[in-house]
């Protein structure tokens, strides 16, 4: 058998191989008993924030269906009423209609 | 006898005319007052919706309302009703008149816009005069819209 150029102790490599697969297991451990992340694990005080950038966030968009909706709404009743109207009437509202623009075919 | 027969239809025209020509006018008077409250209710519906589109203050809507009702008007009154003919109404015979006459309401009504431009812009902001005229060519184009509907719906 070969002679090896240094002298390692005996049981030298066995000891550093348990203390590799035990150090493997502590980490291993430790990453399991670290809870999740998520907002319920996080401080009082970020939760607050987070839950307030989302209601806030929710209400602009609550806010801006609502001014769409309202901005269209004289149109619309403006259209619901003609649609009753006699031709004549509804002829007076088309007065200044452009017949032969480009935009023609789009409507 | 026979005289007294034509002398009894003759006078039973008479009163049946007589008849028709009182039902025609009121059923004529109703429908003008009813015609002339829509056209109020549209005007005014026009009126509110600008001030909302163009956030006009109250002061500018005290100055503007008056002045939109004229420049309406007039709109109305340069506006050729030979343009009015539905499309299957359109023959070889009327096309080219009533082509002629939307042409020339597109002119007229332009001169009267290009007219009211620096009246509206003495009550008005100029950037609010713009939108105006285009809050008042999308009425004009929905109308149309309604007209169109209507006659498909017939």
């Amino acid at each position: 058998m070969k002679q090896m150029p240094y002298r390692v102790e005996e049981g030298a490599v066995e000891r550093a191989k348990f203390r590799a697969k035990m150090a493997v297991r502590e980490a291993k451990a430790a990453q399991e008993v670290q809870p999740s992340r998520s907002i319920v694990t996080l401080k009082p005080a970020l939760r607050w924030a987070l839950s307030g950038v989302a209601a806030t966030v929710l209400l602009l968009i609550a806010v801006s269906i609502f001014m769409q909706k309202h901005e269209n709404h004289g149109m619309e009743r403006l259209i619901s009423e003609m649609r009753s109207a006699s031709e004549e009437v509804i002829y007076e509202q088309m007065a200044d209609v452009v017949y032969y623009a480009e935009s023609e075919s789009s409507l | 006898m026979k005289k007294f027969l034509v002398l009894f239809v003759a006078m039973a025209t008479m009163i049946a005319q007589d008849v028709m020509a009182q039902e025609k006018p009121q059923m004529t008077e109703e429908q003008r007052a009813a015609a002339k409250a829509k056209r109020e209710q549209l005007l005014q519906l026009r009126v509110d919706m600008l001030r909302e589109e163009l956030k006009l203050t109250p002061e500018q809507m005290t100055k503007f309302e008056p002045v939109y009702r004229k420049y309406r008007a007039e709109v109305q009154r340069v506006t050729n009703k030979d343009a009015r003919v539905k499309k299957e109404n359109l023959t070889n015979e009327n096309a080219l008149k009533v082509v002629s006459a939307r042409l020339a309401n597109t002119i007229s009504t332009a001169v009267v816009k290009q007219r009211y431009l620096l009246i509206f812009a003495e009550v008005i902001e100029p950037l609010q005069v713009e939108q105006l005229y285009r809050v008042d060519e999308r009425i004009a184009r929905e109308a149309r819209k309604v007209m169109k509907y209507r006659e498909q719906g017939k």
